[in-house]
């Protein structure tokens, strides 16, 4: 786990810690939006950025999905009248975004789609356990709750599809960089 | 009378064959999975998968010439498909590849 991933496990399970307060829902709707806003952003720079056709392929499915979700979220709080509300964790979140954007940016080729893809194991890992301990638990309006419920198959789903990516990442960069002679 | 009812079963029995075959088996896509995730049919039925999910989702046979692809379903979408052969078909969204399906047709 690097120092990026490290920090968005901290960020999200030091929130679920029982000593900090649950988040209302103002403030579950803010970390909704601003995890998916994250991911989106993310996806976008790996489809500039990757030559692998298999991590342009998810990318574009991560700004596709996590598109979708921010409107089904930005939907549901306009009928709820619920103005999403800044608050501890979207900061950590998006300071937690800033450096894995920077880092990102800087890298190319192998290093970039294995650093791109490991993030993404990393983050919708955190992201999951954030909605199962934090985020359902907390939610006091059942259509809100209802959203998330309906939104962690599809986390679950690019947590896999992450890991099977960043699998046959990993056996690649276990060859080194010279040609392979089988 | 009885004329009657005798052209009244003969309607009949015409009408039932054309209703067995215009069946049609419904599948959800639904928190990522296709549900239920294998069905059976008969030449000539439909199948309909229904998107349930927030995010779009394909249809697609497994294989290098898809018996079917429906492309992108958005949410609360449809995709139909009338078998024509008989076979296995097994299918996964383009999208997902984490997801399953298998259609098995019979004569």
């Amino acid at each position: 786990m690097n120092k990026s991933t490290l920090f968005i496990a901290l960020t999200l399970a030091g929130f679920a810690a029982p000593a900090l307060a649950a988040p209302t829902d103002p403030e579950i709707a803010h970390i909704v939006v601003t995890a998916n806003s994250i991911d989106v952003a993310a996806g976008k720079l790996a489809q500039e950025k990757s030559k692998n056709a298999e991590v342009k392929k998810f990318a574009q499915q991560m700004v596709t999905d996590h598109t979708a979700v921010n409107g089904q979220a930005a939907a549901l709080a306009k009928k709820l009248g619920v103005t999403p509300a800044d608050n501890g964790v979207s900061k950590s979140l998006n300071e937690g975004a800033e450096q894995n954007m920077a880092k990102l940016k800087g890298l190319s080729g192998h290093g970039f789609d294995h650093e791109y893809v490991s993030h993404e194991v990393a983050f919708h890992q955190a992201v999951l356990d954030a909605i199962d301990h934090t985020l359902i638990p907390s939610a006091q309006n059942q259509e809100l709750k209802d959203l998330i419920v309906k939104v962690r198959p599809a986390i679950a789903e690019h947590l896999e599809h992450a890991k099977m990516l960043d699998a046959k990442l990993s056996g690649k960069s276990h060859q080194g960089h010279r040609k392979h002679h089988g | 009378m009885g004329k009657r009812l005798g052209i009244g079963g003969a309607l009949l029995a015409l009408s039932l064959p054309a209703l067995a075959q215009a069946g049609e088996v419904e599948i959800a896509i639904t928190g990522m999975l296709f549900v239920p995730s294998r069905v059976e049919l008969r030449v000539g039925d439909t199948v309909r998968w229904r998107n349930e999910d927030i995010v779009p989702h394909t249809v697609t046979a497994v294989g290098k010439k898809p018996s079917f692809d429906s492309d992108s379903i958005p949410a609360g979408g449809e995709f139909r498909f009338t078998a024509k052969k008989a076979g296995s078909f097994a299918y996964t969204c383009r999208f997902h590849p984490m997801m399953k399906g298998k259609v098995v047709v019979k004569r």
